[in-house]
């Protein structure tokens, strides 16, 4: 029902047109800065970390892992903005660079977890019957494990590196993430517009995707909004227990977690710079998820 | 409020639909049993290897039949699902098997770090409660004053900071700035009682904080929504004062699903603890579960994910089962 309301919206202002569209869009960017001030200013974190991420060699002059730069662990100055590592590496350049690397992580986590998660949520939610009920099963099983210590299981049957983490990170997620898209789709498939579609003879697949997707396309964008963050966080704590984007890779985590730690104290700022760029991206993630939700659906009750 | 809730039918009931669900737990123990012990054996590099290594004959000529021996004296040589069958059986007869490193019993080990882990875990959650519900009412008191902003970005950001970086700012900024140095010597209750507290008490906030973010939020959108129901219209039309209105009307209706979000939470704690164990170095349920897997003991990291999720399932049936009392509405049918 709410996933509806959020579709119809959508689809109104989308029809109307008497406005030029750039007016309107300027309009409805004014709004959202005016209704959600919090989540204007996610969006303007995630406008830079994507900045960050494709301009990085214009925006500094090292290379991420180029050693050398300045003297090692050098606190902040005016050559280099956040001081160097214990190799004299830039911990700035390293910081612009590795928003590439939490974006890898985040988009592909999040790419990765939602195609399987809607497929399977749709299918569970259409099909019902053994397969719903087996696989509810296994969803049950996901839940009860505590998800760090699934990660850690699957990054070591896995391997490191960068894209063995990313498909860690997916798979707990695409299993868990499609109860909600079940939840969704339970509500869509009862309507009459998705009987008219069967009666008229539609096929299953055509049903699925053109009647159900198209109708729990809200709390898709609200599930995708809310757990980029989370992907973010959960290389840095994988990190940590070392399972993490391997080094000399510039992981926010990594970063963050290994040199960071290991140098704090005759180098403070090699943990307090990455901690505050990964903390502020995250958190303007989550801003911007918050108010995504809240437009998209101001009755879904989120855990998060 | 249990007697008042619950006739005796009710209560006849009530066991009925909670043995109901207890059978509907048994294949989703089965299907954990089955993921656990297929996916550790998955690991690159037995643990007959590291027991190998271990003995020191990095070279040694009778690889094979040293091999051979101690993966039949572990248990090993049998295909896997030979092994997952005669776990589960184990299991059913409260045997969760023995260390491959040690043979001490998997039991022993879990009850020695359960304590530990619960401690904390308790303390995360009576910090969480005591800093969450007050501030969610709040912001949903103040909905979109500069209050409301302030507390939701404080919250928001407790989700935000990874739950290592606070506890290592814990640790590091005292000895930096004030010169304080902590102590992560483990002593027991028993032993040392301030000592003891002085360790629990770091990860524990860690935790709570981390915890308290989400319970915060979720009572906010909660309170939000009962403060529109009639009844709270009622209320204040009677003329009772706000306060009273805040805190016996709403609040008590908001916080249903609050108790569930921390059912939930439990999981999330234990996976926290992992991070803030080793942090604090405690040795808990988290650390022995780590340490574990590196070792590739089998049948300890087996044991405490069933555990756990026994665990886990067992608290969220309490949840359910809670709710009905809280909120008649939702009584099983």
């Amino acid at each position: 029902m709410s996933a509806e309301a959020g579709i119809g919206q959508a689809v109104r202002t989308g029809r109307r047109g008497e406005r030029p569209l750039g007016a309107r869009i300027v309009y409805e960017v004014s709004k959202f800065i005016r209704k959600k001030p919090l989540g204007a200013f996610g969006a303007v974190v995630l406008l830079v970390l994507v900045g960050m991420a494709a301009l990085a060699p214009i925006i500094t002059p090292y290379g991420p892992l180029q050693q050398g730069t300045g003297p090692a662990l050098a606190p902040p100055s005016a050559d280099h903005l956040a001081g160097t590592d214990q190799f004299g590496r830039d911990v700035f350049t390293r910081i612009v660079y590795g928003s590439q690397i939490s974006l890898q992580v985040s988009i592909g986590a999040t790419v990765l977890a939602i195609i399987p998660a809607t497929t399977f949520g749709m299918m569970c939610a259409y099909f019902r019957g053994p397969f719903d009920l087996i696989f509810q099963r296994v969803v049950d099983a996901f839940q009860a494990i505590p998800g760090l210590i699934l990660l850690i299981t699957i990054v070591s049957i896995l391997g490191s590196g960068l894209y063995n983490v990313i498909l860690a990170l997916a798979i707990p997620a695409s299993i868990t993430g499609s109860r909600l898209q079940r939840a969704a789709s339970m509500q869509v498939t009862g309507r009459d517009y998705v009987l008219a579609a069967r009666s008229l003879g539609a096929t299953d697949a055509r049903i699925i995707t053109r009647y159900i997707l198209p109708n729990i396309m809200a709390p898709i964008i609200i599930v995708v909004s809310l757990g980029f963050g989370g992907y973010i966080l959960a290389e840095s704590s994988l990190s940590f227990l070392g399972y993490g984007v391997p080094p000399p890779a510039p992981s926010w985590g990594g970063m963050l977690a290994s040199d960071g730690r290991r140098y704090m104290y005759v180098a403070p700022h090699m943990f307090i710079a990455p901690a505050i760029a990964l903390s502020v991206v995250v958190f303007g993630v989550n801003m911007f998820g918050d108010a995504m939700r809240d437009i998209l659906d101001p009755r879904l009750r989120g855990s998060g | 409020m249990l007697a008042a809730g619950v006739s005796s039918a009710g209560g006849v009931h009530m066991a009925k639909y909670v043995i109901r669900r207890l059978i509907g737990m048994v294949p989703t123990w089965l299907i954990i049993m089955f993921m656990v012990v297929f996916m550790v054996r998955l690991i690159p590099g037995s643990v007959v290897d590291l027991l190998l290594q271990e003995q020191g004959g990095g070279g040694s000529y009778q690889e094979g039949i040293d091999r051979a021996a101690i993966e039949k004296r572990l248990g090993l040589s049998d295909p896997v699902y030979v092994q997952y069958a005669k776990y589960v059986v184990g299991v059913a007869q409260g045997d969760l098997g023995e260390s491959l490193w040690d043979n001490q019993p998997v039991t022993t080990l879990i009850a020695q770090r359960v304590p530990v882990t619960a401690q904390v875990a308790l303390v995360a959650i009576v910090t969480s409660v005591a800093v969450s519900i007050p501030v969610g009412v709040m912001s949903a008191v103040r909905r979109d004053t500069p209050v409301d902003y302030l507390l939701r970005s404080i919250s928001i950001l407790g989700i935000s900071v990874p739950g290592f970086a606070i506890g290592t700012a814990i640790v590091i900024f005292p000895t930096l700035w004030w010169g304080v140095t902590v102590s992560f010597k483990y002593v027991t209750f028993a032993e040392d009682p301030i000592q003891h507290l002085k360790l629990i008490i770091p990860p524990a906030v860690v935790l709570g904080v981390q915890l308290s973010a989400s319970v915060a939020r979720l009572t906010r959108t909660m309170m939000l929504e009962v403060l529109q129901e009639d009844y709270i219209r009622t209320a204040r039309a009677k003329g009772l004062r706000e306060t009273k209105v805040i805190v016996k009307h709403a609040l008590k209706n908001a916080l249903i699903p609050v108790v569930t979000v921390l059912g939930i939470q439990i999981t999330n704690l234990i996976g926290g603890s992992v991070i803030s164990e080793t942090i604090f170095a405690i040795p808990g349920l988290g650390r022995l579960m780590v340490s574990s897997i590196t070792a590739r003991d089998y049948p300890v990291v087996q044991g405490i994910v069933v555990m756990t999720a026994v665990f886990v399932m067992l608290m969220n049936l309490a949840v359910d089962v809670s709710y009905g009392y809280l909120d008649p509405r939702a009584r099983p049918a």
